[in-house]
């Protein structure tokens, strides 16, 4: 029987000296009087709300607490109440009777909150986080991007004019979720690339290679390519020219258009190919052509079936879309919208549209050589080809954070997230902007259901 | 860990449930002659961290649970209490995002059945101080949720369920030298376990996420009293869970009629 009992006091000695090891010890050792305090609370609650008191919660390392007294405390009341706390600082917001303390030397904020809590003369207590805006990129020109954040600012110098507030791809909210990852590359097929840009030679995968002068140099003498290049994926928050639609991601370059901006579709064949057997996982064709064939077809199912995602300009003639874009089953054709979310007259239009994204006035990276000496390397581009890469970059992020989905899955998430911009005239899904013009946030960020 | 839970699961259902009743009565008559029933209502509210996806992340699981409680104790202080009820619980800010669109639950309550029961058994009675060793297993059935998805190009849903349970066992230590009140502190090992599955379907798109869910804390205490009002009896408590980042709480409230 003594046996039994020793045993028993033991087992309970040893269960309460694990239980209060594991809780917070440092705690415990600075103030052993708030859980004595805690232990009293007979309604029932969780600190902090239940959340545990994790870095994110109290990232903003704020130093002040939200304080609202009981409404009929007198303003000396709480100074006096204040005061016994040790509190040397603090602000009264008027109307609402919440005060901002200082946190008390001594005390961390978790502390002061329950500190503040137990007291019955308080109606809640709670840290004054710091807010923050969506990530803002520190690129130099990022003021200009009116299609990643349109405030209604002036879309270009002074003078020029200003677009609708939000009328944009709700890139910078959906930042907050991922800026990309190195590893999931947009392959961009068409003039080449300025691999001597700042805004890009970071960002390259590979040096790629030139269908149209069959080379492994696909050094852009053309200008299209190196815009479309920076609009998907330019280097961010170096400082210096403007923000990508995906930071991290990296650019494969593929030439299949000359000096000229032609190109035969067997070029396009052979660069869907090279891109698909070489990391791509989406392709972005700021370029077509008028004419069917059955071997482009083939080649686009060839990246389909290996799950690369295949981005393409409608065109710019006001006329039936072009192909690849009109390869419905294996791409996604992009139609452009205005810094007004209103879709400029010359764009195509069909049913094998699916998605718009800005392509009026886009500010992009241009080659070094394209200004001359002392210019700096950027410059205006209108139309389709400008809207693709936004898709491009949208279907790169998408990528970086699930890259388990499906391409088909990839493609419906960019077109059920798109806002229906001309929903007053042509609900739902239609010829002239297909599902609507794309919404980051909506396809990146997790969507509240309430 | 869908083993773990079934078996864990067929064994508390078994031992404390409907099969318990017929257990009780070898285990009690082995014991002693003179069983003692007793049958009334529960409350119990807890609100615990919950981690998910390999701890990334966390929230909070806040529960209501409402029982019936049918209690049987014998002279030689081993009571069992099977109970069965409903829930209303409470999964905001749960997030899925291995869906083709993520989403933040913030739907509020849900409903629920419980099933479980606890069994003690105070060993000793020495000088007022009475010691033992107490055990609850809970297991959570969550009703079908159904919920659109806002501001689609399409109709989207959503279908959810959850289902969780938790455990709580170890020393009891009791005040037996009251009149009529007898304080309690029970306290060790609480596994809290769980699983929310969740299907998004947006036209051709479907998938489903099966969000395996822990509780971040392991351990727990309970203070409370029991009071004795003639043939009623009430007991109320306290729970803590202390961990590493902060400390969940709840609360227990029983009321028995012995007969």
């Amino acid at each position: 029987m003594k046996k039994r009992y020793l045993f028993l006091i033991t087992g309970l000695i040893l269960t309460l000296l694990v239980s209060f090891i594991y809780s917070n010890q440092e705690f415990l050792r600075k103030r052993p009087d708030l859980i004595r305090q805690a232990e009293m609370v007979t309604t029932p609650r969780s600190l902090n709300e239940g959340h545990p008191w994790r870095p994110r919660s109290f990232s903003a390392k704020t130093d002040h607490l939200l304080v609202k007294f009981k409404p009929n405390l007198s303003p000396q009341v709480v100074a006096t109440t204040l005061d016994s706390y040790r509190v040397r600082e603090y602000k009264r917001i008027p109307r609402l009777n919440i005060y901002r303390v200082k946190v008390p030397t001594g005390l961390s904020v978790e502390e002061a909150v329950l500190v503040f809590q137990q007291n019955p003369d308080v109606l809640y207590a709670e840290p004054d986080y710091k807010a923050h805006i969506a990530i803002t990129p520190n690129d130099t020109f990022f003021k200009y991007q009116y299609a990643l954040y349109n405030s209604g600012q002036e879309i270009g110098i002074p003078g020029s004019p200003r677009g609708k507030s939000r009328a944009d791809i709700k890139a910078t909210e959906s930042w907050e979720e991922t800026t990309g990852q190195e590893d999931v590359v947009i392959a961009v097929i068409d003039t080449g690339i300025d691999f001597e840009h700042p805004d890009l030679k970071n960002k390259i995968y590979s040096t790629g290679y030139d269908f149209a002068n069959n080379d492994p140099d696909p050094t852009d003498d053309h200008g299209h390519g190196t815009h479309v290049a920076g609009i998907a994926a330019a280097e961010t928050n170096n400082e210096e020219g403007i923000a990508g639609v995906a930071w991290k991601c990296k650019i494969l370059p593929l030439k299949v258009m000359d000096a000229n901006g032609e190109g035969y579709y067997a070029w396009m064949i052979d660069a869907i190919v090279y891109a698909t057997d070489n990391g791509a996982d989406v392709i972005n064709f700021s370029l077509g052509g008028d004419q069917p064939s059955k071997s482009l077809e083939d080649a686009l199912a060839y990246a389909y079936e290996r799950d690369v995602v295949v981005v393409a300009a409608a065109g710019n003639e006001n006329a039936p879309v072009l192909y690849p874009a009109a390869y419905d089953a294996y791409c996604l054709a992009v139609t452009a919208t205005d810094y007004n979310d209103i879709r400029p007259e010359w764009t195509n239009h069909g049913p094998e549209v699916d998605v718009a994204a800005p392509g009026v006035r886009i500010l992009s990276c241009v080659p070094t050589w394209y200004w001359g000496p002392n210019s700096l390397p950027y410059g205006y581009g209108y139309g389709t080809s400008m809207a693709t890469p936004h898709v491009a970059g949208l279907v790169a992020l998408i990528k970086s954070i699930k890259p388990w989905l499906r391409v088909n899955e990839i493609m419906d998430i960019i077109r059920y997230t798109a806002d229906d911009i001309n929903a007053a005239n042509y609900p739902g899904k239609d010829d002239f902007i297909g599902y609507g013009r794309i919404n980051m946030e909506k396809a990146l960020v997790p969507i509240k259901i309430k | 860990m869908k083993k773990v839970l079934i078996i864990l699961l067929i064994s508390g259902i078994t031992f404390f449930s409907t099969a318990g009743f017929l257990a009780s009565a070898s285990l009690l008559t082995a014991y002693t002659s003179k069983i003692n029933y007793a049958t009334g209502l529960g409350y119990r509210f807890l609100n615990r961290t919950i981690t998910w996806d390999d701890n990334e992340y966390s929230s909070s699981v806040k529960a209501s649970l409402l029982t019936a409680q049918f209690s049987f104790s014998t002279d030689y202080g081993v009571t069992l209490t099977p109970l069965v009820g409903v829930v209303f619980q409470n999964f905001d800010h749960l997030v899925f995002r291995q869906l083709p669109l993520s989403v933040e639950l913030e739907v509020g309550n849900m409903s629920g059945w419980v099933f479980g029961g606890n069994l003690s058994w105070q060993a000793i009675d020495y000088s007022g101080i009475g010691g033992g060793l107490k055990g609850e297993f809970l297991y959570i059935l969550g009703t079908t949720n159904n919920w659109s998805i806002p501001g689609l190009a399409v109709e989207g849903k959503l279908t959810g369920k959850p289902t969780w349970w938790e455990a709580r066992v170890g020393p009891l230590v009791t005040l037996t030298s009251l009149d009529n009140f007898t304080p309690f502190l029970w306290t060790g090992y609480s596994p809290w376990r769980g699983n929310f599955s969740l299907e998004e379907t947006i036209e051709s798109l479907n998938r489903t996420e099966e969000k395996e869910l822990q509780g971040k804390s392991h351990i727990f205490i309970t203070l409370g009293s029991v009071f004795n009002i003639s043939a009623f009896r009430a007991k109320l408590g306290v729970d803590f869970y202390p961990g590493k980042d902060g400390l969940d709480m709840g609360a227990t409230l029983q009321i028995l009629y012995s007969f």
